[in-house]
């Protein structure tokens, strides 16, 4: 800012607090009072404006105007206001963060955490938005198995895990048919390798060890079965014996 | 100028949020007294605004059924009410230049001045509000917008600064350069 800027703010401020008149600014300012005198009377020229009224006649009419339009325009009664609406958009947003966090936290519950049933529940929704129910039924089981594996000195929540896992396996039972085993056998086979590492010191077999049986092509459906023997718990040797039409 | 900011630097109404609350609930009533209470300003605002006097009272008319319209979206509290009112004039000003392409010629001054004055008084009075304003439509939307402002509506800096979503400083900035271009024009014309 100038020094007449600042000269120039320093009188609108006097003039609009009435502190002193614009001859008072002028005298105190000698060598800017060329140049402040029209703005300083322009100033004052603008606030004469506030010497407008509108007509009484059109206030009149106008209100009249206003008031027919609000009764034929009722406002009606919103139960809730914008203020509101951002209320409840916060909360939503602090909702959805909550269950994306509590969603990605219960992954790693074990069967008897509070949040084991929330991991349960989520799974169930990633099957049923999963476009291949069938990969996700068996990366669900590898899940109990590696539960197992992690409770297994406990057994009523080693219970827990197996109880889980059977399902797991009776759905994978009923979802297996000629269509499907094409698409499980590499996905089960790439399931293998990691229970074969050491890090799975009480499950060190496969996950899952299928056995093609072929069968004779009169065979009149190809369903495959699923046996999984699990005599002694925790060791877990579940094997899938599967018929198939000789080609 | 003095007596003109005493009288025109109480932006709030006495009682407004109450009124307020009870128009946005579809009370009628509430609103009626909040247009008595804010429709000289308005007009004042408009009237500055445009060369035209019926279309000064058209758009102030309009403000008012717009506002009666979107009175959810005006937040108690947020800034004076008169203050919003401004807002909608603005954008009905500047619509209404849209349609017109231009500037509307001057037929006839209607606006009365507020007091009691003798015809010759009163003939120069309206010459020089005439006078300012032809120079206002020199001036660029932003500088007439914190000219009326802050002279004739006598809003608080802050309040023109929160309304035009710029600085304080801004603000001030703006009005000088304004007055400074206005001056040169009344000069220019022989107003001053």
């Amino acid at each position: 800012m100038t020094d007449f800027e600042q000269i120039l703010e320093e009188c609108l401020d006097d003039l609009e607090q009435g502190a002193s008149s614009v001859d008072e600014c002028l005298t105190r300012h000698p060598k800017h009072a060329a140049q402040l005198e029209p703005i300083l009377l322009t100033a004052g020229r603008v606030a004469e404006g506030q010497a407008v009224r509108p007509s009484a006649a059109f206030k009149a009419r106008a209100r009249a105007k206003l008031t027919q339009h609000m009764q034929v325009h009722p406002r009606k009664r919103v139960w809730f206001n914008f203020s509101m609406l951002r209320l409840a958009t916060n909360l939503a947003i602090v909702m959805l963060a909550l269950l994306v966090t509590g969603t990605a936290y219960a992954q790693g519950a074990l069967p008897g955490d509070m949040l084991y049933a929330w991991k349960l529940n989520s799974e169930l929704v990633w099957r049923a938005i999963s476009s291949d129910p069938i990969q996700t039924d068996i990366a669900i089981a590898n899940r109990r198995i590696a539960e197992m594996n992690a409770v297994a000195d406990d057994p009523i929540r080693m219970a827990e895990a197996w109880k889980g896992y059977q399902e797991v396996r009776t759905r994978l039972e009923s979802e297996l048919d000629a269509e499907t085993l094409e698409q499980i056998l590499p996905v089960i086979e790439v399931e293998q390798e990691p229970v074969d590492e050491p890090t799975l010191p009480i499950i060190p077999t496969p996950l899952l060890n299928i056995t093609v049986t072929p069968q004779p092509e009169s065979t009149a459906l190809p369903l495959p079965t699923i046996s999984i023997p699990a005599t002694s718990l925790p060791k877990i040797e579940p094997t899938i014996q599967i018929p198939l039409p000789i080609p | 100028m003095r007596e003109h900011q005493a009288t025109s630097t109480d932006s709030s109404l006495p009682d407004e949020a109450r009124l307020v609350r009870h128009a946005k609930s579809g009370n009628s009533e509430a609103f009626a007294e909040l247009y008595d209470a804010c429709v000289e300003r308005v007009y004042r605002y408009i009237y500055f605004r445009v060369t035209d006097d019926i279309a000064a009272e058209d758009i102030t008319s309009q403000v008012f059924l717009k506002a009666w319209e979107n009175l959810d979206r005006y937040q108690i509290g947020s800034s004076p009410f008169v203050a919003w009112l401004y807002t909608i004039a603005r954008n009905l000003v500047i619509d209404f230049y849209r349609a017109k392409k231009g500037s509307v010629p001057l037929d006839e001054i209607t606006a009365l001045p507020a007091k009691e004055q003798s015809p010759v008084e009163e003939v120069e009075l309206r010459f020089s509000l005439q006078a300012m304003r032809d120079g206002l439509q020199a001036l660029t939307d932003e500088q007439q917008q914190v000219l009326i402002l802050k002279y004739i509506a006598g809003l608080p800096n802050e309040n023109i600064a929160k309304l035009m979503n710029k600085r304080e400083g801004a603000v001030r900035a703006l009005q000088m350069r304004a007055l400074q271009t206005l001056s040169k024009y009344m000069k220019e014309k022989d107003y001053l």
